[in-house]
């Protein structure tokens, strides 16, 4: 019955999904409030029956309902509590039932929060909302129903793919589909505004919030996703440019853009064209990703379902909503009258930079990711588009940009002055070419471009930092703690945002300091890891409740110290027969010892990949310190204004000596 | 500054940034790809000695040879032709016999194949999209075979 | 039915909660409204800058100046339009079409895909001691135990039989080997083994099969299961007449039973296609046969089937003995009636009572029936 009951208040939300994409609309064209209002009581209304009805799902997978085709598909009595609940979104339905859970959770958060909004926005941009949800919830009744039924209800379930029995699982598609889906509100915001016709600040500052913690999940989810392929995958690698990273990596990158250009948007009133254009960019990648995905037309490791009758269902969803908002878009492009000018070189110039590399690395992306699903429909032939390909295209787009970090934040809106920005990052760009000099004379030699990148990364994190110091300290010594805590949070938040940038640099640059080995050992063989010996102690058997495993014992040794033991597997799945590897690592401060084991073909020896990775642990520390940015920005409800700079005064050197 | 050299000098950086980009995409494009062949494909010559391209089929049974110091040696077939492959290294958890792959290195002079990685995915059940395609052409692709799960 | 209630329940309250707007309208704010105060907010946030020393008096001057223009440019534009309609039709057409539209497309849509008499089915609650469920967890956990365990012959020995009964004759096939590898080739395991291989082939010998039969009769030439399928492995390989001959000598050697009976079931098949011999001994019944095996084989089929509905009526409705209720039951499976069979079954252990309770027990799994419920 409970179940029963998930996929009847799924169905209802369905309907009253179209009810809520006609009536606000309607009160919004009209003007009639009360019809509007209508528009928050039923997103809230569609949050509880789609909680409702994933609740009945998450039941089913709790208890075991076999009669459940998806929970028989997906799960098994053996497996472990935490991966029943996490089972529920670690297969496609039930992916997909997430997907539509978000998109109303997102939906009722700006009901909830609606007495800040005019009537009309509001009332355009839950019909809009409410437009995406029904598409979706069709989708998921029509084409991936969770609910299907068994006759005869089977005693076993085939189980969940291994690879995804891991707490990584649990938490990185939450995550990643609040970024992506999160988006979804920024684009009904947009196509809103469009409709009714007013497109200002205060625009900007509607989707702020939303934008925000759009960004900070997508970056948590992403960051959350790479260091679960490192640990997982037994690769060592943390980034492989798989089509599904990159569906992930598009409206990550130009939603930082929407980030920036919004911040344009609301403090000066420029830009605005553009960031419209940027919402419904973001979301239509956020589109693009769920399509490529769940559509399967794309050789990836994370397609569990390939299925084109659903991928031609989204790419439908997908061609009506691109199309219908550019068309919107078009129609309203005119009536946008430009805001606030400004000069070439000044903040808003550097955040038009920003947008700009920004937006042109996610094109190269987009085009990398789609080249060969292209040539393959023109001319037959497969390719693939690998790591060499955006190697070569993204990281030179990405380096100006990150050079220019420093420079940008410090510049005045309006008009600035580069020289005196440059003099004022002096003392960063000193420690950073120090430290650059120094890593070489320690590392002696090494790949160029790496050590650059370290004392880039350092550049940024210090200059970042400097800034507050900086902040804090003008106008004297005398009453700095005073000014710190008066900061706007907004300001610290981008100063730490952007360290973390600079220390994912610094992350990324030391990957080419790795040392790997590559070998057979045998009980009692040792090798050398840079500071590290790693010495193999045996070779054992061991059962776990679901799979058999061979485990190999490790110790690590810093001199003649013994530091760790490391026990790398190689485990068997007895439902589906699939080996997986568990990967052995130590944690030495920031720098880790890895080791994966493979093939022990004849028991007494063993094939294994080690690596010593300096630093590596700083590679998502970046990123997670860019979402605590996100969040602090999150938490500071002021307006932001930027106050333009006179173009007669001349203010440095007005000031008198200190 | 004028407004109109301002916005001169706004729009030309912006256009020398797009058109850098583009020449590297374009330029990527070219060289940086790789083709995926399949093994008739290459005794059929359209693979040029020292190109780096992608070789996928299935690991022909019975053809896994491991020797010492992690080199492999395995043939991959679409059913007529195969063509044989050394590896060094660790294989993916997945690597079988019978079992679909893909093979990324370079043809030697004497027409053998050095493998720099081989790529097997996670799912059990999955073949690499090209190799079933190119099983498929060669009439050797038996659906029921790779046991997907029953659609409802 | 409860779940209908559920139905209507969600639906109505769904209903209620959207359209409750409508009994308490809200306060909005227009959209002049919310410029103003977006504006005063700024020139505030203005002021506060200030106070921290983070502009200076001139740039909080420019700021403001600009402020003022964008929100005189705002007021001229709503100015056009700002009357607030107090029409009451459009609210009662939007909610008339969600009372009506919301079951009316709600019910359909779930209908299409959804099964309103399928029950809950947790695990737990279908795990009756003796029941399939428990079978099943059974076998999981010997599986289990046998992945971490290939060498213990016993599991195997027990898997088997309960994969055979599951029709998983392949891995039944593969337990006999692993049982025969581990403790050794014995006359019974390889019978077993060649039965599911046959089993697994739809009944034909294949040449594997067969050779375990042989193998099976060399260690025990007395055995008659692998005898038997030697038989059908002769006929298959277009031998009859050796097959008729061995099931002769077969029948011959067996005492009266239902070993013997499915022999004689066999032999019935070539009597009646006139390739083996009518029977010896010449019996009341074996009257009936030989005039039965004279009707063309439609006919004979029929009749054979109005035999045993007699039968099985005059025994559910006057009772009998156990041969009786025997002889339906596996006639019943000789038809191919399973299900008829089952219930003839389940009849019997109740006619009976007690008093038959082993025998029909031993009969039932000697055909691998289960009583009706």
């Amino acid at each position: 019955m409970i179940v029963e009951i998930g996929h009847y208040a799924l169905a209802l939300a369905l309907v009253l999904s179209l009810f809520q994409a006609i009536v606000p609309l309607w009160g919004a064209l009209k003007r009639d409030d009360v019809l509007v209002a209508l528009g928050p009581q039923a997103a809230v209304a569609q949050l509880l029956l789609i909680s409702l009805s994933f609740a009945a799902l998450t039941y089913a997978y709790l208890v075991s309902d076999f009669s459940v085709s998806n929970v028989y598909e997906n799960s098994h009595t053996l497996k472990p509590l935490i991966y029943k609940w996490s089972g529920v979104w670690g297969n496609h339905e039930g992916s997909m039932l997430l997907w539509v859970l978000i998109l109303a959770l997102f939906g009722a958060g700006v009901a909830v929060f609606s007495r800040r909004l005019p009537s009309d926005i509001l009332g355009a941009t839950l019909a809009v909302q409410a437009m995406i949800a029904a598409a979706f919830l069709a989708f998921v009744l029509f084409a991936s129903n969770p609910f299907l039924r068994l006759g005869q209800a089977p005693f076993e379930g085939r189980d969940l793919n291994p690879i995804l029995q891991d707490p990584g699982l649990a938490i990185h598609p939450p995550l990643l589909y609040l970024g992506y889906v999160g988006y979804s509100i920024v684009f009904s915001f947009a196509a809103g505004a469009l409709i009714v016709g007013r497109i200002d600040a205060a625009f900007a500052r509607m989707i702020r919030p939303w934008n925000l913690v759009a960004w900070i999940t997508l970056t948590l989810g992403i960051a959350m996703g790479s260091y679960w392929a490192y640990y997982e995958l037994g690769w060592g690698g943390y980034w492989f440019w798989d089509p599904v990273e990159n569906a992930s990596l598009m409206p990550w990158l130009t939603g930082t853009a929407l980030l920036h250009s919004a911040i344009v948007m609301e403090k000066r009133e420029a830009l605005k064209i553009w960031t419209i254009l940027l919402a419904i960019i973001t979301f239509s990648l956020s589109l693009l990703g769920t399509f490529l995905v769940r559509s399967g037309v794309l050789t990836s490791v994370h397609a569990f379902a390939v299925d084109p009758e659903r991928g031609l269902f989204i790419l439908m969803i997908l061609i009506a909503f691109i199309g219908g908002s550019f068309t919107l878009f078009a129609f309203r492009a005119k009536a946008m009258e430009s805001g606030g000018l400004f000069a070439p070189v000044s903040r808003e110039g550097a955040l038009v930079l920003n947008n700009l590399f920004l937006a042109v690395a996610a094109l190269a992306v987009l085009v990398g990711t789609l080249y060969p699903l292209a040539l393959e429909g023109v001319t037959g032939q497969k390719i693939s588009v690998g790591p060499p390909f955006f190697n070569l295209t993204v990281v030179p787009l990405m380096l100006p940009l990150f050079v220019a970090i420093p420079f940008g934040q410090r510049l005045a809106w309006k008009r600035g002055d580069l020289l005196g920005v440059v003099q004022r990052t002096g003392v960063a760009m000193a420690i950073g070419l120090v430290a650059t000099l120094a890593t070489a004379y320690a590392i002696g030699r090494g790949p160029a471009l790496a050590i650059l990148a370290i004392g880039l990364g350092l550049f940024i994190l210090l200059a970042s930092l400097d800034e507050i110091r900086e902040r804090a300290m003008r106008g004297g010594a005398a009453g700095a703690f005073r000014r710190l805590l008066g900061l706007p949070r907004t300001f610290v938040a981008t100063a730490l945002a952007h360290a973390g940038v600079g220390i994912m640099v610094i992350g990324i640059a030391f990957t080419a300091f790795e040392k790997e080995a590559i070998l057979s050992m045998k009980p009692g063989d040792s090798v050398k890891l840079g500071e590290y010996t790693l010495t193999l102690r045996g070779i054992s058997p061991y059962s776990g409740p679901n799979y058999t495993s061979t485990v190999a014992q490790f110790t690590v040794h810093d001199g003649t110290r013994e530091v760790a033991e490391l026990r790398p597997a190689k485990r068997l799945y007895i439902g589906r027969q699939m080996p997986t590897s568990e990967v052995g690592r130590h944690r030495v401060g920031l720098s880790e010892v890895y080791v994966a084991i493979g093939e022990t073909s004849d028991g007494a020896h063993v094939d294994l990949r080690a690596y010593w990775k300096p630093f590596v642990t700083l590679i998502w520390l970046g990123p997670v310190l860019m979402a605590f940015g996100g969040l602090l920005s999150l938490s500071d409800r002021r307006l932001r204004i930027g106050a333009p700079r006179l173009a007669m005064r001349r203010p440095r050197r007005l000031e008198p000596a200190e | 500054m004028t407004r109109k050299q301002k916005r001169l000098m706004i729009l030309g950086g912006f256009g020398l940034v797009l058109v850098s980009a583009l020449a590297l995409i374009l330029t990527g494009l070219r060289d940086q790809i790789v083709f995926f062949r399949s093994p008739t494909e290459v005794l059929a010559g359209k693979v040029r000695t020292g190109e780096a391209f992608r070789l996928g089929g299935l690991v022909e049974q019975g053809s896994v040879q491991r020797e010492p110091n992690q080199m492999v040696r395995f043939r991959v077939t679409d059913g007529p032709n195969t063509v044989a492959v050394t590896y060094q290294g660790l294989l993916p958890d997945l690597f079988r016999e019978g079992q679909g792959v893909v093979a990324e290195g370079r043809l030697d002079a004497s027409g053998a194949f050095t493998a720099s990685t081989v790529l097997a995915r996670h799912d059990e059940n999955y073949m690499p999209r090209e190799v079933a395609d190119a099983l498929k052409k060669q009439g050797h692709w038996q659906p029921g075979k790779t046991d997907g799960p029953p659609k409802p | 039915m409860t779940l209908w209630i559920g139905i209507v329940v969600l639906t109505f309250g769904a209903a209620a909660f959207a359209l409750r707007p409508l009994l308490r309208p809200p306060r909005s704010r227009s959209s002049l409204d919310h410029a103003i105060g977006f504006y005063e907010a700024r020139r505030q946030e203005l002021d506060r800058q200030m106070a921290a020393g983070l502009i200076s008096e001139s740039e909080r001057a420019a700021s403001e100046a600009e402020q003022a223009r964008r929100l005189l440019a705002i007021e001229r534009q709503q100015k056009a339009g700002d009357g607030r309609a107090a029409d009451l039709r459009p609210r009662k057409v939007a909610a008339l079409l969600l009372l009506v539209f919301l079951p009316l497309l709600a019910i359909p849509l779930y209908l299409r895909a959804g099964s309103p008499s399928l029950p809950d089915q947790p695990i737990a609650a279908r795990i009756a001691p003796g029941g399939d469920a428990e079978m099943h967890q059974a076998l999981q956990r010997i599986e289990l135990h046998l992945a971490r365990n290939p060498n213990d012959a016993r599991g195997f020995e027990v898997i088997a039989p309960a994969y055979m009964r599951l029709g998983r004759f392949q891995d039944a096939a593969f337990a006999y080997r692993r049982v025969m590898a581990i403790s050794g080739e014995t006359a019974d395991h390889l019978a077993n083994l060649g039965e599911a291989l046959t089993a697994a082939q739809n009944g034909i010998v294949s040449a594997e099969a067969k050779e375990a039969f042989r193998k099976a009769v060399a260690l025990d030439p007395g055995f008659a299961k692998a005898r038997f399928y030697l038989a059908l492995a002769t006929e298959q390989d277009g031998d009859v007449p050796g097959a008729v001959r061995m099931l002769g000598e077969l029948s011959a050697s067996l005492p009266e039973g239902a070993g013997k009976m499915r022999v004689e079931a066999e032999l019935d098949r070539f009597r009646a296609e006139g390739k083996a011999p009518p029977r010896a001994a010449s019996s009341p019944q074996d009257e009936a046969a030989r005039a039965l095996s004279a009707l063309p084989p439609d006919e004979r089929a029929r009749a054979i089937e109005g035999m045993v509905d007699g039968l099985a009526a005059r025994l559910s409705t006057q009772g009998g003995s156990f041969e009786e209720w025997q002889r339906l039951i596996q006639a019943r499976v000789v038809l191919n009636q399973r299900d008829k069979a089952a219930v003839a079954l389940a009849e019997a252990r109740k006619a009976l009572g007690d008093k038959a309770r082993a025998e029909l027990d031993r009969l039932a799994s000697a055909l691998d029936l289960k009583a009706a419920p």
